[in-house]
């Protein structure tokens, strides 16, 4: 690669030391006009790309007077090296046993993590954990993953939350402080992904006729996510509805023994299209303008930025019941199911299918999503961190 | 251990269990041999695949026959690793200029089978015409876990005729077999069994000309179930005076079976009723006679078929893909 080319950002974050950010933090808080005592400082942990949540949150960072920095690895983060308070906001966990091969090893990653943010702590810096899941997708050391949730959750000093029923929800795994929770909805992806083609295109790009109901999984692969079950009872779906349904599936493929399922199942399927690959941020406008309904059979799930997306482009969506309360205020498009009652997934299927044929259903659905959109909701999580700290 | 550390130890496992079933790295030599093309890294021995692709030059002039070349691979884990290596063809002139590949494919990717009872997969191909050279290209695609290999990536003559039944293809990786037994299928127009011979390929490899071909048949059967279902919507016109109606003779757009049927029929229809109205159709016997019987179904549009008996086997059968002349004629 040649001097000045930049491949993407996460080759610009790496090319900074930890030091270095806080000091680029602090000049350009100054230059923006905030007055140094009001300046914040947030690193966050870990940095996540493809994903656009983490840009979404932050995207009012500097107007509220917080600068905010990924880290790229948790050793390297101590007191600042400029007079002026730091955060460390922590997502996806669960990234801490990524290199684990038993419980044994997670149980290790979950020590040597813990004792990186007891430092941090002894150093004056401010702990946040947005909970994102009640668990992880794809927990794989559920124990170890349970038992870390509840340590960090006992040293975070704010908790950040999407969900109103978090705290409840989580109790049934480890305790949050309800003290220092905060509720932040999950921000809509207005003005996030490219949406400017119509849904008669997007069908027609996908080779979808205009009469045909399409269902959209969208997502990375993984067994907690549902697809596998969703895919056994297509046929059954199919019968329940009365319809041939257009499938589409899309994400990231996953382990390649799930992945062996999923192609099993869908070989007999020819109504079913698997996209098995990261879903670039102008395709994303094809996939949800040329569905009808949007499906997260999640068996758990708090906060989905799936069932934003579908939101964002006015389509109705199917979500595990404890994930509804997250989407307050998206009308009849957001519809929830019962994942320990299969059968109450059809049914909602059915009735997103009917709120689909509403032209009032895409129309609250785009309302809540600009009332919901990245920069309102990045104030306002700016504004509850502030008032707290 | 750092990161790069647990992930070799993770590789070494099955490594390890790929030495102990008797599969040896290739020499530096062997290698380097095979960089110019001259040494078949297979050939007599248990190998484990290098990084780097490897390839093997040999002569096909004049071979007019399919050819294959056949593996067996194998892998350290305990399941099977989907597309752990690839197998490819390029052709050349003698004197190095490249020859276009026929139409078969030239590329395909193999599985790999647990230590113990791999099958023998291969890739079948046509020489093109110009074909001197044929250079057979190896290469590992999962990382970070050694593949082993036995066979050669010689080319080696088709002259067996297809010996496996339908059932034992379905469960195969065997494509010459289920190409087969898709060809059969479809001088049959059988439906079903080209579903299933389709599924196989679809679980083998999604390639987009396999999903083509699937859903164009699975098209093809609900289009004619769903018309047999259809409550006589269109009735033949039995009392239409002969010469009364509009005269389907030739079809507006052509078929050329490569489109969804259902999707041809809408198309074809618009075009019809545009032209004809509601008046009822006269479809006379000749070429595309199903197609337009089809059509005028489809259409909801009454019609009258030419009344002997006799003129019906006459018509041409094999102008739907995947449908019977009974079929269409008895919806």
């Amino acid at each position: 690669m040649s001097q000045g080319q930049i491949m993407d950002l996460a080759a610009t974050d790496a090319n900074r030391s930890f030091e270095e950010a806080c000091v680029d933090a602090k000049l350009s808080l100054f230059a923006r006009g905030v007055d140094l005592e009001q300046a914040h400082l947030l690193a966050y942990y870990p940095a996540v790309h493809r994903n656009p949540y983490q840009h979404m949150l932050y995207s009012a960072a500097f107007e509220k007077g917080f600068a905010c920095f990924p880290v790229t690895s948790l050793e390297e983060v101590v007191a600042p090296p400029v007079d002026a308070p730091l955060a460390v906001h922590y997502h996806w966990v669960h990234r801490v046993f990524a290199h684990a091969r038993n419980s044994r090893e997670a149980a290790k990653a979950a020590d040597h993590f813990i004792n990186l943010v007891d430092g941090q702590k002894e150093a004056g810096i401010k702990i946040i954990w947005t909970v994102h899941n009640l668990l992880s997708h794809s927990a794989s050391f559920v124990d170890a993953e349970i038992e870390l949730r509840a340590r960090l959750g006992e040293r975070a000093d704010f908790i950040h939350i999407m969900n109103p029923a978090t705290v409840e929800l989580c109790g049934r795994y480890y305790e949050l402080n309800a003290s220092r929770s905060f509720m932040v909805p999950h921000p809509s992806y207005f003005g996030v992904y490219g949406d400017y083609i119509s849904a008669e295109q997007a069908r027609f790009d996908l080779g979808i006729m205009p009469e045909e109901k399409t269902l959209l999984l969208f997502g990375s692969l993984g067994a907690q996510k549902g697809t596998r079950d969703f895919l056994a009872e297509l046929a059954d779906l199919e019968a329940v509805l009365d319809m041939r349904l257009r499938v589409l599936v899309a994400g990231q493929a996953g382990d390649p023994d799930y992945m062996e399922e999923i192609y099993g199942l869908i070989a007999d399927m020819p109504s079913v299209s698997l996209f098995e690959k990261h879903v670039d941020d102008q395709t994303v406008q094809t996939l949800f303008r040329a569905t009808d309904v949007v499906v997260c059979p999640y068996s758990i799930g708090l906060n989905s930025g799936v069932a934003a997306t579908a939101a964002t482009f006015g389509r109705p969506c199917v979500v595990p019941d404890i994930l509804a309360p997250a989407m307050a205020g998206a009308g009849t498009g957001i519809v929830g199911f019962n994942p320990s009652d299969r059968s109450s997934l059809k049914v909602a299927i059915g009735r997103a299918l009917e709120a689909r044929e509403n032209p009032s259903t895409e129309r609250n659905l785009v309302q809540w999503s600009e009332m919901q959109r990245p920069r309102v909701i990045s104030r306002s999580f700016f504004d509850a961190l502030r008032t707290r700290w | 251990m750092s990161d790069a550390e647990r992930i070799d130890a993770l590789a070494e496992m099955p490594t390890r269990k790929l030495l102990q079933a008797g599969f040896r790295p290739l020499s530096r030599f062997a290698i380097m041999v095979s960089s110019i093309l001259v040494l078949d890294p297979a050939r007599r021995r248990k190998a484990i695949v290098p990084r780097r692709p490897v390839a093997l030059l040999s002569m096909v002039k004049g071979i007019s026959k399919p050819v294959s070349v056949s593996l067996r691979v194998t892998t350290g884990r305990h399941k099977v690793e989907r597309g752990a290596i690839s197998v490819s063809v390029e052709f050349f002139g003698l004197l190095g200029r490249p020859v276009a590949p026929a139409c078969r494919g030239n590329r395909m990717r193999f599985f790999a089978d647990p230590i113990g009872n791999p099958e023998i997969q291969a890739l079948y191909f046509d020489v093109p015409k110009g074909a001197f050279w044929a250079k057979v290209t190896l290469c590992r695609h999962v990382k970070n876990r050694r593949i082993g290999i036995e066979g050669s990536l010689r080319p080696r003559r088709v002259v067996s005729p297809v010996s496996l039944s339908l059932e034992d293809a379905l469960v195969s990786r065997d494509r010459r077999a289920l190409e087969y037994h898709l060809a059969e299928a479809r001088l049959r127009a059988d439906r079903q069994t080209g579903r299933q011979v389709l599924a196989r390929f679809a679980f083998l490899e999604r390639t987009p000309d396999i999903l083509l071909s699937y859903r164009l048949l699975e098209d093809c059967d609900r289009t004619i179930t769903g018309l047999a279902r259809e409550k006589n919507i269109a009735s033949d016109c039995a009392a239409c005076d002969a010469g009364s109606g509009y005269q389907y003779t030739v079809l507006f757009n052509p078929y050329s079976g490569t489109i969804a049927l259902s999707k041809w029929l809408k198309s074809e229809a618009i075009s019809l009723k545009h032209v004809a109205g509601t008046v009822a159709l006269e479809i006379p016997s000749g070429t595309d006679f199903l197609l337009r019987v089809l059509v005028a179904r489809s259409a909801g549009l009454q019609f009258r078929m030419p009344d002997t008996e006799q003129e019906v086997p006459a018509f041409d059968t094999v102008d739907i893909p995947w449908i019977k002349s009974d079929e269409v004629l008895s919806i």
